[in-house]
C-alpha cells in the first residue's frame, strides 16, 4: 500500500477505530429509545396551552464502556386569552426548550468513571405578553461532570465533580463537586454525602456553598419505592453574610396492577432561623398504559422493538407559579 | 411489521401470576432451613394411608387411594416424599374439590415434582436436605407459570456460584431469582428470552437473594419515571451479571432518568 505525500497516515486512525467497535460491540446490547407525546395543559399563571415533545435516546454497550446519548425537545403553544367566553388564538404564545447529552461510563470494575456532558436551550417565557417574548433571548445552559464511583460489595463511595453554566441576566458559572456514599441497611439504601460548590453570577457577585445530607430509598420488594433526602444548606455571600436553609424533597413510585403507574414528589426550601417555607413544589403523574405493542423481528436475531400507548395525566403546584395540570398521549418505542 | 397488542387474557393471568409470586418471594427469602425442613406443618408424619384412615372427610377420597399411593411411590423414586401429596390432598379436600378431579392435579402434581427432581439431578444439585421443601416451592413457581427450560436455564446459571458450596443455597437462590422474575413479569410483562435473561443475571450476581424483591421495587420507580421495561429488564441483566450491586442498579438506573 502506497500513501501519497500530505495524505494522514490511516493506520492509528484505523487502529482506534477497530479498538472502540470491539470495545462498544462486544456485548451487543444497545438501547434505542424513542418517545412522543402531546395532550393539553392548563396551569393558574399561563392559562390553557399545547404541548408537544419527543426524546430520543441510545446506548452502546461493550465489554469495558458503555456509551450513551439523548436528546429531548418540548413545546408549548399558550392560549393567554382562552377564559370563558373570549376568543383563542393559537399565537399568543410559545416555549420550547432543547436538550442534550452525551455520557461515557465504565461497566465493570470496582470504579467506574462517567463522563457526562450536557446543553440546554430554553425559548423565551412567555411571561406578560408576546412582545416580551419576543424581545428577549433564549437562555442557555451547559455543564459537564465527572463521575468517579468505587464499588465494594457492602457500599459504594462516590466523588463527582461538575462545571456548569448559564446564560442570561441571571446567569452563573458554577463549579462543584459532590463526595457520596451509599450503602444497603436491609430494605434501605442509605446515602450520605456532602455537596460543595462555587458559583460567580453573571452580576460578578460570588457564592460559596456546602450542603452536607443525608438520603435513603427504601425498596421494600413490592411495587413501590419512597426517596427522602435532607441536609443543610449554609451559603457565604459576597458580603460576607451567611444564609442557611433546610431543603427536603422526598419522592414516591408504585404499580398499581399492570396498567397504572403513579409517581408524586414534594420539594421543601426552609430558611433557617426563621423556618420561613421559601420554597415548595409538589408534583403527581398517574399514567395509564393504554396498550402494549409485543416485538418486531423477535427471533431471528435481529433488533427487536416493542412499544407502548400511555395517558399520563398530571398535577403540580409550585409556591411562586400557581398550578399546572394536563393530560397527554405519549407513544413510546424501545 | 408485525405489531401483536397484548391481549386481556394475558394481563389477568399476569396479575395471578403476581398474587402468587410477589408474597412467595418474602417466603423463599425469609425460610430457615428448619422452616424449610417441614414446609406443611408436621408433615414428616403424614403418610397416604394414614390420611385415608384418618378424619370422616378424607375417608371420602376412598376411591382414589390406590392410584394416589402409586403416585407416592413413583415420587419416592424422585427422592421426594409422599406428603408433599398429602399436602395437596389436605387442600383439595378442603376445598371440597371432587375425587376425580383432584386425582387429576395430584398427578400433574407428581408430573412437576418429577420433572423437578429430574432438573435438579442432571445438575448435581438435588439437595440432601430439604429436598421436599425446595421442590414443593419450586412446583409452586411451576403453578404460577414457570417454565421448564426458564427453570434448567437458570438452574445453570448457578456454575458461576463458586462461593456456595453445597446444593442447598444454590437452588434457594435460583428459586428466589424466579419467582422475583415471575413477580416483576406479572406487573410489568416480559418477553420470555428478557425473563430469563433476568432470572440468570440474578443468580449469579453479588446481590444478596434477601434482596433480589427489591428488584420489583426497581422496576416500578423505573418504570412510573417513563423507561421501557425491557429497557429496565436489559439494563438491571447487564449491570447484575457484571457483578454490580444493588447500589449500583440503582445508581446507573438513576442516571438514565432525566430530571427536570
Amino acid at each position: 500500500m502506497t500513501y501519497t505525500q500530505g495524505a494522514a497516515n490511516p493506520r492509528p486512525a484505523y487502529t482506534i477505530f477497530l479498538i472502540l467497535v470491539s470495545l462498544f460491540t462486544a456485548s451487543g446490547l444497545s438501547g434505542l429509545e424513542i418517545s412522543a407525546a402531546a395532550g393539553p395543559i392548563w396551569s393558574s399563571e399561563s392559562g390553557p396551552a399545547l404541548e408537544a415533545r419527543a426524546a430520543v435516546g441510545d446506548e452502546f454497550f461493550g465489554k469495558v464502556f458503555s456509551a450513551r446519548y439523548a436528546g429531548e425537545g418540548s413545546a408549548l403553544w399558550y392560549f393567554e386569552d382562552a377564559t370563558p367566553g373570549t376568543t383563542t388564538t393559537a399565537s399568543d404564545g410559545f416555549f420550547g426548550d432543547a436538550f442534550a447529552s452525551a455520557e461515557l461510563s465504565a461497566l465493570t470494575g470496582p470504579v467506574s468513571n462517567l463522563l457526562k456532558l450536557y446543553g440546554n436551550i430554553e425559548s423565551p417565557y412567555p411571561t406578560s405578553s408576546v412582545q416580551a417574548a419576543i424581545d428577549s433571548v433564549p437562555l442557555y445552559s451547559a455543564g459537564s461532570g465527572l463521575a468517579f464511583v468505587f464499588n465494594s460489595f457492602d457500599f459504594s463511595v462516590s466523588f463527582e465533580p461538575r462545571l456548569s453554566w448559564q446564560s442570561g441576566e441571571n446567569g452563573w458559572t458554577e463549579l462543584g463537586a459532590e463526595l457520596g456514599a451509599s450503602f444497603l441497611a436491609v430494605e434501605f439504601l442509605i446515602k450520605p454525602g456532602v455537596d460543595l460548590a462555587w458559583m460567580k453570577g453573571e452580576d460578578g457577585s460570588e457564592s460559596l456553598r456546602v450542603r452536607p445530607g443525608l438520603g435513603f430509598s427504601w425498596y421494600p420488594g413490592f411495587p413501590f419505592s419512597v426517596s427522602a433526602d435532607s441536609g443543610l444548606t449554609r451559603t457565604w455571600l459576597p458580603d460576607g453574610t451567611t444564609s442557611d436553609e433546610l431543603p427536603f424533597r422526598t419522592s414516591f413510585y408504585a404499580a398499581l396492577g399492570t396498567s397504572i403507574l403513579v409517581k408524586a414528589a414534594v420539594e421543601l426550601g426552609i430558611a433557617l432561623p426563621d423556618a420561613e417555607v421559601v420554597s415548595a413544589i409538589g408534583s403527581t403523574e398517574v399514567s395509564f398504559t393504554l396498550g402494549r405493542f409485543g416485538r418486531v423481528g423477535a427471533g431471528d436475531g435481529e433488533s427487536t422493538w416493542s412499544g407502548e400507548l400511555r395517558l399520563p395525566c398530571h398535577f403540580s403546584w409550585d409556591l411562586d407559579d400557581g398550578w399546572s395540570a394536563g393530560v397527554g398521549l405519549e407513544v413510546a418505542f424501545d | 411489521m408485525i405489531i401483536t397488542r397484548s391481549r386481556p387474557a394475558q394481563h389477568a393471568s399476569a396479575f395471578l401470576t403476581g398474587f402468587i409470586a410477589i408474597p412467595l418471594i418474602g417466603f423463599l427469602c425469609l425460610a430457615t432451613p428448619a422452616q424449610a425442613q417441614n414446609p406443611a406443618t408436621g408433615m414428616a408424619k403424614k403418610t397416604i394411608s394414614a390420611w385415608f384412615s384418618g378424619m370422616e372427610e378424607s375417608r371420602k377420597y376412598g376411591s382414589i387411594k390406590n392410584e394416589v399411593e402409586l403416585l407416592a411411590l413413583n415420587l419416592g423414586f424422585s427422592g421426594l416424599g409422599e406428603p408433599l401429596l398429602v399436602d395437596r390432598l389436605v387442600e383439595g379436600s378442603k376445598k371440597r374439590i371432587p375425587a376425580d378431579k383432584l386425582l387429576a392435579a395430584l398427578k400433574d402434581e407428581t408430573r412437576r415434582l418429577q420433572t423437578i427432581a429430574r432438573l435438579l439431578n442432571e445438575r448435581g444439585l438435588f439437595p440432601v436436605e430439604n429436598a421436599d421443601g425446595l421442590a414443593a416451592e419450586a412446583s409452586l413457581l411451576f403453578r404460577a407459570g414457570l417454565e421448564e427450560g426458564e427453570f434448567a436455564a437458570t438452574l445453570d446459571a448457578t456454575a458461576e456460584l463458586a462461593d456456595l458450596k453445597t446444593p442447598l443455597p444454590k437452588v434457594q437462590r435460583v428459586l428466589t431469582a424466579l419467582s422475583t422474575a415471575l413477580a416483576i413479569n406479572a406487573r410489568f410483562p416480559l418477553e420470555a428470552e428478557d425473563r430469563r435473561t433476568l432470572t440468570t443475571a440474578l443468580v449469579s450476581s453479588r446481590i444478596p437473594r434477601e434482596r433480589f424483591g427489591s428488584m420489583v421495587s426497581l422496576f416500578a420507580r423505573a418504570k412510573a419515571s417513563g423507561m421501557a421495561q425491557s429497557r429496565i429488564c436489559s439494563l438491571v441483566s447487564e449491570y447484575a451479571s457484571s457483578g454490580a450491586t444493588l447500589e449500583r442498579i440503582e445508581r446507573e438506573l438513576e442516571r438514565r432518568i432525566r430530571t427536570p
